[in-house]
């Protein structure tokens, strides 16, 4: 898949050496020259990777990393400077910058950040899909708890269908009345007449759990 | 008010004491290591402490990568890192291996002592929202 690049500095050197190299490099690549114009492009499409300017006209890096933050959690923002400083660099990453790099740079060096922001980017977003898949199932659970208490054993089968679609992956497309009356028999059948079924449905819950904890203390 | 627990690594004696001597006086509970490779013993014997305060160069294992094999058994303890070498790649590096701060060596013991204060209080807040997690959960 090809990734998205967006540049931002008010120089345009910088934006037409960056834009060349990283087209030939197979990105597709956007570019803005102010903080306003580089959160405009944010807002009509995502990105994988901003690559943006630390002090521009309009505004710096910063408030930009700072305003996208919330609506673009998974993009790697890669901060650029011809004038570092500690200060400015730990601002930066504690802002949530993937990084902080000193220009002059060495456009081969920057490929290798930019490749990795990139797979930093994937690995965020898997993340966060999982912890949704996560909230979303925890709240199904607590609803059919409170069925289950309402209606009896009945729904204990159809706990099964939704954890064992959850884990196969698509949480957000069972909704109940989906089942047919037949496959609804069908799935009261199984679980009847194998009760471990419906234990390892719940276990293998727990492994989708697992898995989205284990990859959630594997980032950062 | 509880009493807060920090670890200060340090291969300087004479910053080791000054900053035992402080701490103490703010009635903080201490140990401290003059390497990385004795910190990460003590951890693994005592793994409750608020806060860690660790020099970057050390002899040995220096400070980054202590904090990188801190992170494998304690992902969320609080570390401070100091340095009287600051450079643009070890606070980014630092940061990225989220410490709490990046502290440059002179430091002013005040402003030091509010850092600590406050990566020991978000460590308190830390614990205690997981204790109430695990009264919750399943």
């Amino acid at each position: 898949m090809e990734s998205k690049l967006l540049v931002v500095d008010d120089e345009v050197f910088v934006r037409e050496l960056l834009a060349e190299y990283f087209t030939k490099l197979n990105y597709q690549v956007r570019t803005a020259r102010s903080a306003a114009e580089a959160l405009q492009q944010m807002g009509m499409e995502s990105f994988h990777v901003a690559l943006i300017d630390l002090r521009m006209p309009d505004g710096g890096g910063i408030d930009v990393l700072r305003a996208v933050r919330k609506t673009a959690a998974d993009l790697s923002i890669i901060i650029m400077t011809g004038y570092p400083t500690v200060d400015s660099a730990i601002e930066a990453m504690r802002a949530g910058a993937y990084d902080y790099v000193v220009k002059p740079f060495r456009l081969k060096e920057l490929d290798n950040i930019v490749t990795k922001a990139v797979a930093a980017q994937r690995h965020r977003a898997e993340i966060n899909q999982l912890r949704e898949r996560v909230t979303e199932l925890e709240a199904r659970f607590a609803n059919l708890k409170r069925r289950e208490n309402r209606e009896g054993v009945e729904v204990g089968p159809r706990r099964f269908t939704i954890i064992e679609k959850a884990v196969e992956g698509e949480p957000f497309q069972i909704e109940q009345p989906a089942l047919t009356g037949p496959q609804r028999h069908r799935i009261r059948e199984v679980a009847r007449q194998d009760p471990s079924l419906y234990e390892e449905a719940v276990a293998s819950r727990r492994e989708f759990r697992d898995k989205a904890v284990s990859l959630l203390e594997e980032s950062s | 008010m509880d009493t807060h627990k920090i670890l200060i690594v340090d291969d300087e004696l004479l910053i080791r004491d000054l900053l035992y001597d402080y701490f103490l006086s703010k009635d903080y509970f201490i140990m401290t290591a003059s390497s990385a490779e004795e910190a990460m013993e003590i951890v693994e014997q005592h793994d409750d402490f608020d806060v860690v305060l660790t020099d970057i160069k050390m002899g040995g294992i220096d400070g980054l990568q202590f904090v990188e094999d801190l992170r494998r058994s304690h992902r969320n303890m609080p570390v401070i890192v100091m340095t009287a070498f600051p450079s643009v790649e070890t606070a980014v590096e630092a940061l990225r291996k989220r410490v709490y701060d990046y502290i440059v060596k002179p430091f002013n013991i005040n402003r030091l002592y509010s850092v600590v204060e406050a990566a020991a209080k978000e460590c308190h807040h830390d614990k205690k929202a997981h204790e109430r997690e695990v009264v919750n959960g399943e």
